[in-house]
């Protein structure tokens, strides 16, 4: 089975179905995936804004850990929402390089949060207090940088949706 | 001035040629409209959770409420700056549009109840789950999603 036919299967399936052509269907995963993105992007955004110093208090562990469940909340919305989008359309989808590109930051941005996490993160007890050190300033500006190119790139899939 | 002939006017103005320059000005202005929503509604929406006595609680609402207070401020710097520029390419849609007036109305009872409602329960006690500050966080979150949902809804329906 070729991605082509796996998306062609997607987009027929009664999800797919009911996201293209309903008109609450394609709304409301719309509306929850911009609150999703709201409540996930704002999160992690403090938790950036902490990492640079540009926010003091709390320390960043306890910042964190209680913004993690608003993260779970916030990812969980933005993938069943953002599937159930891509299964609308998957044939356009998948060959649209505004979308491609967005995968890939997410993906960028997973790598940059692990590297954090299994790193600088682990001494985080040394640095709760004081400011972050450099490799911890460098990981928020960098997830900074890379969520506004997400969005840059989610905008742009509507701009760059090919004929079909 | 008629609405009519002002609507008329700004689709006409020098705004409104600016942004149909390049191809390149909608998108990229639509950009930073979204960066600033997430930014404004998502600090927002953390104060809220902290009002709820959900998220946060070991931190005195004022405190927490002022760190992040820069950061909502930046973010309404750049829906205002965004927004209208948004506005200015289609003004006739925008204002007959349902959504929009959704979300506008939304915007304008945010501001309203925070400067009659949320401001002083903010800065008064630091107490977890107080009733006025559960029904301060739960209104502004109401209402931010009333807001997330005009938003949306402009370009949908």
């Amino acid at each position: 089975m070729s991605v082509l036919e796996i998306c062609q299967w997607l987009q027929e399936t009664p999800a797919g179905r009911m996201v293209r052509e309903g008109y609450w269907g394609y709304g409301v995963p719309q509306i929850a995936h911009l609150a999703g993105m709201a409540l996930f992007g704002g999160a992690v955004v403090v938790d950036d804004l902490r990492l640079l110093g540009a926010i003091r208090r709390p320390e960043f562990r306890e910042l964190s850990s209680q913004l993690v469940v608003v993260k779970w909340i916030g990812f969980l919305v933005l993938t069943v929402t953002g599937i159930l989008l891509f299964m609308s359309d998957a044939t356009r989808f998948y060959k649209n390089p505004s979308f491609l590109i967005k995968i890939g930051l997410l993906i960028l941005i997973a790598l940059n949060a692990w590297f954090f996490r299994s790193g600088v993160y682990r001494d985080a007890d040394r640095w709760a207090d004081g400011a972050s050190p450099a490799g911890a300033r460098m990981a928020g500006a960098v997830s900074l940088f890379l969520w506004v190119c997400v969005i840059a790139a989610s905008r742009a899939i509507g701009f760059t949706l090919p004929d079909v | 001035m008629t609405s009519d002939s002002l609507l008329n006017w700004l689709e006409t103005s020098p705004l409104a040629h600016a942004m149909a320059a390049s191809v390149w000005v909608y998108p990229i202005v639509e950009t930073l409209h979204m960066v600033s929503i997430v930014l404004l509604v998502g600090t927002a929406a953390i104060v809220d959770f902290r009002l709820l006595g959900w998220r946060l609680t070991s931190m005195p609402v004022a405190e927490l409420a002022s760190e992040l207070a820069p950061w909502i401020r930046v973010g309404i710097v750049g829906v205002l700056l965004t927004g209208p520029l948004l506005f200015v390419t289609d003004p006739d849609r925008y204002v007959g549009n349902f959504y929009f007036r959704l979300k506008m109305t939304c915007l304008l009872l945010t501001i309203v109840f925070d400067l009659l409602v949320g401001r002083r329960v903010r800065a008064a006690g630091s107490n977890a789950g107080l009733p006025e500050q559960r029904f301060a966080g739960g209104v502004s979150l109401l209402l931010w999603t009333g807001v997330v949902t005009g938003g949306r809804g402009i370009g949908i329906f």
